[in-house]
């Protein structure tokens, strides 16, 4: 969810536990370096990945020539990363090394593929919760959610939006078919009628909503947003009159970006939230110390998401 | 000029050149890259291996040794720029050693797959010695790294770094690493220097499998296509039989449609081209100016027989004005480029000018004295013209063919726009009169234009 609440460790934390069954060949990548600026402004503690033998990694050139282990290149890509072309390779030796794979997601999708080609049974991937996108369902399987202290030093914030996360998450599907169709939808906003045809409203961008209030609900109030939820949109949305019965279809849970507060007023206004695709959160893992050194009382912060998240916690400076 | 200079000029010619099936990087480049040849000889051989490419694929045997090649071009890297770092002097890291052993392999893997293709242009040369100094373990594999067999020294130092792991001393951990980093770097030099010494052959690869590549998309397309071999003569003539013009010959064919292929002969003669609006004249002369750059680009061309003769240059001028950015007025452009085309034929090479309608856009008192002067001017050179135009009185001695036009008079009244296309006969017929066929209110009526407007003309015309 935020830089440092320990991502990294979890990932390090997997791997060495994945390592112990020697049958599974893993596969491991990371999104672009995109998601990891704040890391070279910060300058803070980045620990890199800590692979073991048999494990292939797709890394771009950059980082490849920098790592720290024995690895045999597979295959190098056409195509350019920020940092160069992306390198698989499986590793020989044990040892660290920095991952940062495609900067986009149907690339993405291919290096998962690739990785599979290669043998890989299981395939994890080094996200950012500020380009989540890339955990999306339609490319990962499942996902792992890190909080921590570096999200707030306030026990009762970081429970806050953790939860938040977390709700969203759980936001209930549309029906299949429904689903299905909405998918491939790759922008714009759209009507679904009562009949569930889907309906172009040829809004190009949530932004340009104040232009197009009148568009918005000609084919009734089932609404499909391609793109983000802004708090633009939710206040828009709000000052409608009949919000009760306005529902409102996001790709998928990584889509929001409104505030909590904003969806909270329309979730108690009984305003309605639909996914296309759900997500599958299957644990979430905690650092209690923030970059400062700040230390939360993990107990008392595991203690309080458990009460409000009933999916595995767990505090990666523990496990 | 390249074939991408001319492909982005005429979108009939880059029509045949997307429908080729190149597979590989260095391919597309090679392709790109053809030059305008001028040269017969060179032509005629570059025809002689699309021809003994085609026999090559006439078993089914050969295509599915191909299909196998194709795939592995699929996935080809161009090593060009690794090479030039190795030329100058850089030593290579990993990645680039990888694909230098990945390309060498893939070469090798064609090599044999085409082992019995007996064409001496596209023989692949020998990678062996390059695989040699990166497969020290020959495991023919197409991964690469500092391999441990290439120095024991490594391996020991490896083993010492390994087994420092287990001490938690990291800064031992971290010196046994730098040792072995820096052996590594020593034999990164070492394959490096190796390599340099086989950047000849390497390129020799490079050129072969683009030429490999090239030749084969052509004479898979040209087989399928029933593109035919051109000859090439010295006799100053040319003469196509069934030419089409492949961008609307497969349209045509997609919806069903027939397309009439055209027999034409010329020489250095002038040639005036008259008939009825929408007879396919300015067809005929893309046509003919695709067909000239395809032969002069080493491609076989789109009709049953062909007899060219090189050219220094296709010249076309068929009004879509270029240069409107100039603020140029229509006429300005097309008399602006036709004094180019003249002042370029007068310099005696040989040229091939096709224009459409000269002097269209001016009056026709003035327009008939401006082509029978260029045609006076153009006969005395030494370049092929073909000329098309509505005007009739045109005095110059010339060779003078017509678009047959419509075929059955009579019903006239019956033909709807849509099917047009099947009431016109499109073959040439030799001219022997200055008298241009009158068609144009005919068709305007087809074309559901005004009939006061249609009426009122058909009045004056009889006056």
């Amino acid at each position: 969810m935020e830089k440092n609440t320990g991502k990294t460790e979890t990932l390090n934390y997997v791997l060495s536990r994945l390592c112990s069954f020697s049958s599974i060949k893993i596969g491991i990548t990371s999104i672009g370096i995109d998601g990891e600026k704040t890391d070279q402004v910060t300058n803070t503690h980045k620990p890199e990945i800590t692979l073991y033998p048999n494990t292939i990694f797709v890394t771009a050139e950059q980082f490849y020539n920098q790592k720290e282990i024995i690895a045999n290149i597979l295959s190098v890509s056409n195509q350019n990363s920020a940092l160069g072309r992306l390198v698989t390779a499986k590793t020989i030796s044990s040892g660290k090394v920095k991952l940062s794979g495609p900067g986009n997601t149907s690339w993405l999708k291919n290096v998962i593929e690739e990785l599979k080609g290669f043998g890989s049974d299981i395939v994890l991937v080094d996200g950012a919760l500020s380009r989540m996108s890339f955990g999306s369902p339609s490319i990962t399987d499942a996902m792992v959610l890190s909080t921590g202290a570096a999200l707030s030093i306030d026990i009762k914030t970081l429970v806050k939006k953790t939860a938040f996360v977390y709700r969203m998450s759980q936001l209930p599907q549309v029906q299949e078919n429904l689903s299905l169709r909405l998918i491939n939808i790759e922008q714009g906003i759209w009507a679904i009628d009562n009949e569930d045809n889907i309906i172009d409203l040829k809004i190009p961008s949530i932004l340009m909503i104040e232009n197009n209030k009148e568009k918005i609900f000609a084919y009734g109030k089932r609404i499909f947003i391609s793109g983000i939820i802004t708090d633009k949109l939710m206040q828009f949305l709000l000052a409608q009159k009949d919000v009760d019965k306005i529902e409102i279809i996001i790709r998928d849970f990584t889509r929001v970006f409104a505030s909590i507060e904003n969806i909270n007023r329309f979730l108690q206004k009984q305003g309605k939230l639909y996914v296309a695709q759900r997500t599958n959160l299957i644990a979430i893992t905690v650092n209690p110390t923030s970059p400062s050194g700040y230390n939360l009382n993990s107990e008392e912060l595991i203690n309080a998401l458990k009460k409000e998240i009933p999916i595995p916690i767990y505090n990666i400076k523990e496990i | 000029m390249t074939l991408k200079q001319a492909i982005e000029k005429h979108s009939g010619l880059s029509y045949v050149v997307n429908q080729l099936k190149i597979h590989s990087p260095m391919g597309r480049k090679a392709l790109l890259e053809t030059k305008f040849s001028k040269d017969a000889v060179c032509l005629k051989s570059q025809f002689e291996i699309i021809s003994a490419c085609q026999r090559y694929i006439s078993t089914n045997a050969n295509k599915k040794q191909l299909g196998k090649v194709f795939s592995i071009l699929e996935c080809i890297h161009d090593i060009s720029g690794t090479i030039k770092l190795l030329e100058n002097n850089n030593t290579l890291d990993d990645i680039s050693l990888f694909e230098i052993k990945s390309f060498s392999i893939s070469v090798s893997n064609i090599k044999s797959l085409l082992f019995d293709l007996d064409i001496k242009e596209l023989i692949i040369p020998d990678l062996d010695s390059v695989i040699s100094i990166l497969d020290p373990e020959k495991l023919q594999l197409n991964q690469f790294y500092i391999y441990s067999a290439y120095s024991k020294e490594l391996v020991k130092k490896r083993k010492q770094w390994e087994e420092s792991k287990g001490n938690n001393n990291e800064d031992l951990v971290n010196k046994l690493f730098l040792e072995c980093v820096a052996l590594e770097d020593e034999i990164r030099e070492e394959l490096s220097t190796k390599l340099r010494s086989q950047t000849m052959i390497l390129y020799d690869a490079i050129n072969t499998i683009s030429k490999i590549d090239i030749n084969f998309a052509k004479a898979i397309y040209f087989f399928n296509k029933r593109f035919s071999e051109p000859t090439i003569n010295n006799s100053d003539t040319i003469s196509y039989t069934k030419l089409v013009y492949p961008l609307l010959y497969d349209k045509f064919l997609e919806n069903y449609r027939t397309f009439q292929p055209i027999d034409i002969s010329f020489s250095l003669a002038p040639t005036l081209i008259t008939g009825a609006n929408m007879a396919g004249k300015t067809l005929l002369l893309k046509s003919i100016s695709l067909a000239q750059f395809l032969a002069q680009f080493a491609f076989f061309l789109p009709c049953e027989n062909a007899e060219i003769c090189l050219v220094e240059n296709v010249l076309i001028s068929i009004g879509d004005n270029q240069n409107e950015e100039e603020g140029l007025s229509s006429y300005a452009s097309e008399i602006l480029l036709l004094n180019d085309f003249i002042q370029k034929a007068k310099q005696g090479k040989k040229y091939l000018i096709l224009i459409d309608e000269l002097a269209r856009t001016t009056n026709p008192t003035e327009g008939v004295a401006i082509v029978d002067s260029y045609l006076k001017i153009i006969s005395k050179t030494n370049s092929f013209s073909i000329t098309t135009t509505h005007y009739s009185g045109i005095k110059t001695p010339c060779k003078r063919l017509r678009v047959k036009g419509f075929i059955n008079k009579e019903n006239k009244k019956m033909i709807s726009i849509k099917d047009i296309q099947g009431h016109i006969d499109y073959s040439l017929i030799e001219e022997k009169e200055e008298k241009v066929p009158n068609e144009a209110l005919n068709i305007a009526s087809l074309l559901n234009i005004d009939k006061e407007l249609i009426e009122e003309a058909k009045k004056l015309i009889k006056k």
